[in-house]
């Protein structure tokens, strides 16, 4: 059940709609019977949950309508999963999986069955600051008759923008990038996925089917992405026109959505010429292969660094680009490059070479290849994988990206922000402590990630009320939770909710296991009132038996007596702060520190006094004489005085 | 070799000199007094030059009674004129010297006994205190905890003043 509203039949698969890590399910609106698509996101993917308002906002015939979407307890599996539900869209796909053939729309109806639809869409969704980025083959579908086929664009919430994109569908820049490294993109990136649909359409199927992603690259770049994917097929002019407007390689005169609707209204819009790539007179030989022009030649280096090392050392490279190349922007690239080059590490070397051969292309760092702003994502996706992140933390303390941004700082619109922002990144991996290093990245880089400890491997925990309702739910299963709080958890509150574990992270972190223990129950207190939790027992009770340590930072031990007996009370109501009470407040603290101190000194000056009468009932035959003469002196002296006194009162009275 | 300092003998002090000189004159002046005191109060003189302990109290002690045991003598001294032959004579009667000898045996007594006492009396209160001492730090180590004595040095004052 989602919401109230919608029932979801986890048996019922429908693996038609099923792609990239989303699995799709039967659903039923539970008021009027409505049949409804189930999509089950998948973790590591940043599925846009922030944009469920905004999409829902979207009232658009053509864009696969949100019935609604939340956190389901997923029958069988025991956890949680994120879960949209759409309306069931149509059975035809575009370009159905499995098969090379798409939908047959003849060339007087693709504008209004596919074309106009889409772009009303992307309209649409630019207006409420969102972009598709699953504009892809199998993710629209078609409805209506043949001759009265409409399209229907499937939805975009599973997933993080761009991200389930084949090389394909992306532009050769972006299509170089790993899917998770492309970043946010725009409504231009959407509208040349576009063409490349209409592409397929126009050619009855996908031109380029079959080939590996680096072909489907080189293919675009030899060739430009309208050749490479229209091939030698004549087209209506207008569509011509659109489609080498979509597709141009140049992002600057590539369409944009306005002149999309402007040739939508029947404008006629400035042909656009292909990309003039800088080719070379005479080609460069690697690896027995020829190169013409730089960029397929910076993917080979970036792709055989070993060879790439073995060709710096030699001057060979360095002629040819001298020699065949008269720009003055790759001279100076080149130049920095070679100053750097001196003395620095292997890979970081092939990095910045093909940077400067390409500057367009992604950073391509070991098996990385990302763009500054898919950083975030293709972390999160690989640390979800539980992959090795080191080369993601690598390339971050070696500013590779900062350097990236550079060559291109005027082109970038808000490149002195992301400079800032990889600089702070740099800073908080330098930081080994829980709470910073590599996990901080991850929640601060994606807004929507779930904490991806491996202790909450069952639960959707987007903030830091659902982490604690987790950790709850934890206890209930009576998993031993120690310690309760990771370090991906620290670093998720610490990047959601500074002030909620900030001000006692040196607690938390602490290798005292009395002090962790407070600033855990602090951070987690904090949580529950600030989030209004309802009453945590299961955890409680937990915490409550790790209260050990703390109790025992108290010095007297008849106070710890008391507050062990108390624990076992407060552990059953639930209340965090009621048990943070019992072992932090400050005034028993302060007062417990003082009458130790007390005690101390008491101690101390006992033990003195101790040693000194020993000492002296060591010497017991002489121990107190010189008193005792004292005493002596004065009895004798009372006596004396007493008896003269009587004498002379007897010899003047009585006589 | 550095020479070695002899050490002065101490000299006494104006208030003690001028006190000594009084008590001189005074016995010139009263010089049957004198006599009769030197007589009687023999056993107080010989009891503060055999005295080797530092507090030299046996003279004082002895003395005390000593002089309680002369007094009656002395007034029967005034009595009888004060003449340097009524002193002789007093000195020659048994009686005045069996009173004061037998009130500064007295004396000796109560020197030589009530130190014992007293240093019985002090060894059971020390012995007593020492009990309560450490029952006292158990009961601080066991409320505080060992590391009430770990630290004894650095909690304890540097100086008793």
């Amino acid at each position: 059940m989602l919401g109230g509203e919608v029932e979801i039949f986890p048996l019922k698969p429908l693996n038609a709609y099923a792609s990239f890590e989303t699995r799709a399910f039967e659903a039923r609106d539970i008021k009027t019977g409505k049949p409804l698509l189930a999509l089950t996101a998948g973790r590591g993917r940043c599925p846009r949950i922030s944009a469920v308002g905004s999409y829902q906002n979207v009232k658009s015939a053509h864009l696969l309508k949100l019935v609604s979407a939340g956190i389901v307890e997923w029958p069988g599996e025991n956890k949680q999963v994120y879960t949209f539900v759409f309306d069931l869209p149509p059975a035809r796909k575009l370009l159905p999986e499995g098969t090379m053939r798409t939908v047959r729309i003849g060339d007087e109806r693709i504008i209004a069955a596919l074309i106009q639809p889409a772009v009303e869409v992307l309209a649409d969704l630019q207006a409420a600051d969102l972009v598709h980025g699953a504009l892809t083959g199998d993710n629209i579908f078609i409805a209506g008759a043949e001759g009265g086929e409409v399209a229907i664009i499937g939805e975009c919430l599973s997933s993080a923008p761009f991200f389930r994109h084949g090389a394909i569908y992306e532009t050769i820049e972006r299509a170089m990038a790993q899917p998770g490294g492309r970043g946010y993109g725009t409504a231009k990136n959407d509208l040349y996925t576009l063409g490349v649909c209409v592409a397929m359409v126009l050619r009855g199927g996908n031109p380029l089917a079959g080939k590996p992603d680096d072909e489907v690259i080189r293919e675009k770049i030899d060739k430009g992405s309208y050749a490479a994917l229209m091939g030698g097929e004549r087209l209506p002019a207008y569509l011509t026109e659109f489609l080498r407007g979509v597709l141009h390689d140049d992002e600057a005169a590539r369409w944009n959505l306005e002149d999309a609707q402007r040739w939508l209204e029947g404008r006629r819009l400035s042909a656009k010429q292909p990309h003039n790539v800088m080719r070379a007179r005479r080609p460069f030989v690697f690896r027995d292969r020829k190169y013409w022009e730089l960029r397929t030649l910076a993917m080979d280096l970036a792709a055989h660094p070993s060879d790439t090392l073995a060709l710096i050392e030699k001057d060979g490279l360095d002629l040819w680009l001298k020699r065949n190349f008269e720009d003055r922007d790759l001279e100076l690239r080149l130049e920095t490059f070679w100053k750097k080059e001196d003395g620095a590490l292997r890979e970081r070397v092939v990095a910045e070479l093909v940077q400067a051969l390409d500057p367009y292309a992604p950073v391509r760092y070991r098996d990385l290849s990302l763009f500054p702003q898919g950083f975030g994502t293709a972390l999160a996706d690989a640390m979800a994988r539980g992959e090795d992140v080191q080369h993601y933390a690598e390339l971050i303390s070696l500013q590779l990206f900062n350097g990236w941004i550079n060559q291109r700082y005027e082109e970038i619109a808000e490149s002195a922000g992301m400079v800032t922002l990889f600089e702070k990144c740099r800073n908080f991996l330098a930081q080994k402590m829980p709470g910073y290093g590599i996990e901080r990245l991850v929640y601060l880089l994606n807004k929507e990630i779930v904490c991806l400890s491996p202790m909450l491997r069952d639960f959707y925990v987007l903030g830091p009320g659902h982490l604690l309702m987790a950790l709850e739910r934890l206890a209930q299963r009576g998993q031993k939770l120690e310690p309760v709080l990771d370090r991906h958890m620290i670093a998720f509150i610490s990047v959601r909710e500074p002030k909620m574990i900030d001000p006692y992270l040196g607690h938390v972190i602490s290798h005292d296991r009395g002090y962790q223990v407070i600033g855990i129950l602090r951070t987690l207190a904090a949580i529950q009132r600030r989030f209004r939790i309802a009453p945590v027992p299961a955890l409680t009770r937990t915490l409550s038996a790790q209260m050990g340590p703390a109790v025992e930072r108290f010095f007297d031990r008849d106070l710890r007596q008391a507050i062990a007996q108390r624990l076992a009370a407060a552990a059953q109501g639930g209340n965090l702060s009621a048990l943070l009470e019992l072992v932090d407040a400050p005034p028993v603290v302060q007062d417990d520190q003082i009458r130790f101190a007390h005690a101390r000194r008491e101690f101390a000056f006992l033990t003195r006094e101790r040693a000194a009468l020993e000492q002296q009932l060591t010497r017991r035959a002489t121990f107190g004489l010189a008193s005792g003469r004292q005493v002596a002196l004065l009895i004798a002296s009372v006596l004396g005085v007493a008896s003269v006194m009587l004498t002379i009162f007897h010899y003047y009275f009585w006589r | 070799m550095a020479p070695v300092k002899k050490s002065q003998p101490k000299k006494m002090p104006f208030s003690v000199r001028v006190s000594i000189f009084c008590l001189m004159v005074l016995a010139v002046i009263y010089f049957p007094t004198t006599v009769l005191f030197c007589g009687c109060m023999l056993p107080a003189f010989v009891a503060a030059l055999v005295d080797n302990k530092a507090d030299k109290t046996a003279g004082m002690t002895v003395g005390a009674l000593n002089l309680a045991g002369t007094v009656p003598a002395w007034l029967e001294l005034w009595q009888m004129g004060g003449q340097i032959e009524h002193a002789v004579a007093l000195l020659l009667q048994p009686r005045t010297l069996l009173l004061a000898y037998a009130a500064a045996a007295f004396g000796w007594v109560i020197y030589l006994q009530v130190p014992n006492m007293v240093s019985g009396v002090l060894v059971k209160r020390g012995q007593k205190r020492l009990l309560e001492i450490e029952k006292r730090q158990q009961e601080l180590a066991r409320k505080w905890g060992p590391q009430i004595a770990a630290d004894v040095q650095q909690a304890a004052p540097r100086k008793e003043t």
